[in-house]
């Protein structure tokens, strides 16, 4: 089956309610789209998160925008529309940031130029770095920097009140900045 | 949040479905626009030829002028709020945009800001204002992938709207006089959907 006709049929059953359905259309249309998002936004030095973060919208508007695909016609201009819509959005978006860092008068950027640059720290030596934060604050900052994880799961995984795990990340995070240089 | 994730949370999540079509309720907001231009040419008194319900040349082109615009900027509005509809309909914002532009600078030299014709101009875009709100808030649950161009659209039919429940008052008999400032109304208030457009119509 082509990909017209499976994501037709996946969306109408998206449609009537089919929560299965809904995931597996998503599912490949990021599949499908995570390439293209990110060579488009490539030659923006967008980093990969950046470019994770525009998929993400763009899989955010095809569910709440759905309604707006009228189902006697194909699906993939409406998608490719979709897609090309947050995607001039992110470069807009970025453009302006990039304006933003282009008025930074030409002393100023020479200074910037001048002092060394921040070393990045690579996963291995952030996870050294870790082993030197306390246990809890180790814990949450592993759960919900690297995996991913929500506040709401880390609180209830530990026994802990949301606040606290979030004074326990930002904690983690000051002394791993500190300790990163 | 890890993509995964989000694809878990939002298929369990139902997708927004605003009840009814589109279309429907565009016209009901169209709709709307005339009776309340109507009403208050009521006000300001009808036409005599509207009054002997005999409407004569001028009161027919206003109306029927308007009531094209309204359906050609109306129906491009609507196809530009979804995505992946064909560029035909981007074409034919655009060319209404132009025409109503020509009309508006049939005579050429700066408008007079005062006198029977800026009077009706403006009574026009206000008329228009209504409309062109309820179209847009409409128009927001749907994604337009030119955000200002469809407002421009929305701005066009809900002067179109007004001109046609203003017509019913309007004494003007000369079509020139017709064509320029009704075409000016329709330009400012399209000016004025694009600009909300921009903000309103973006997703």
């Amino acid at each position: 089956m082509d990909r017209e006709t499976s994501w037709t049929s996946l969306m109408q059953a998206a449609r009537s309610g089919d929560a299965s359905a809904c995931e597996k259309l998503l599912g490949e249309v990021a599949e499908a789209l995570r390439p293209v998002v990110a060579s488009r936004l490539a030659h923006l030095h967008c980093s990969e998160t950046e470019a994770e973060d525009v998929l993400q919208e763009i899989l955010i508007a095809i569910h709440c925008k759905g309604h707006t695909w009228d189902d006697s016609r194909p699906i993939l201009p409406w998608i490719y529309a979709v897609t090309k819509y947050k995607i001039l959005d992110a470069m807009r978006r970025s453009g302006r940031r990039r304006a933003v860092l282009s008025d930074i008068g030409i002393d100023e950027l020479e200074d910037r130029m001048a002092a060394p640059a921040t070393e990045t720290v690579g996963p291995h030596e952030l996870a050294q770095l870790l082993d030197h934060l306390p246990e809890r604050q180790r814990g949450v900052v592993s759960a919900l920097a690297l995996k991913g994880d929500t506040v709401a799961n880390v609180a209830r995984d530990n026994g802990l009140r949301e606040g606290a795990v979030r004074v326990a990340f930002h904690r983690g995070l000051k002394t791993l900045r500190k300790l990163a240089g | 949040m890890r993509t995964e994730d989000l694809i878990r949370q939002l298929s369990r999540a139902p997708a927004p479905r605003p009840d009814g079509s589109p279309t429907v309720a565009l016209m009901m907001a169209l709709g709307l626009g005339v009776v309340i231009a109507a009403l208050s040419a009521a006000y300001l008194g009808f036409r005599g030829d509207v009054r002997a319900f005999a409407p004569d040349d001028a009161t027919l082109i206003k109306v029927l002028g308007a009531f094209a615009v309204m359906i050609a900027a109306g129906s491009a509005a609507l196809r530009l709020s979804a995505p992946g509809t064909s560029n035909i309909w981007r074409v034919l914002a655009c060319l209404s945009l132009l025409g109503v532009m020509a009309a508006g600078a049939l005579q050429s030299g700066l408008p007079p800001l005062s006198g029977p014709g800026a009077e009706t101009a403006s009574r026009l875009v206000v008329l228009s204002v209504p409309g062109l709100v309820l179209c847009l808030v409409i128009l927001r649950k749907r994604a337009a992938v030119s955000p200002a161009l469809t407002g421009a659209s929305a701005g066009l039919m809900a002067a179109g709207s007004a001109a046609i429940g203003y017509a019913l008052h309007c004494p003007a008999e000369v079509a020139g006089f017709i064509a320029q400032w009704y075409g000016l109304a329709a330009l400012v208030s399209a000016a004025l959907g694009a600009v909300l457009g921009r903000h309103v119509l973006a997703w």
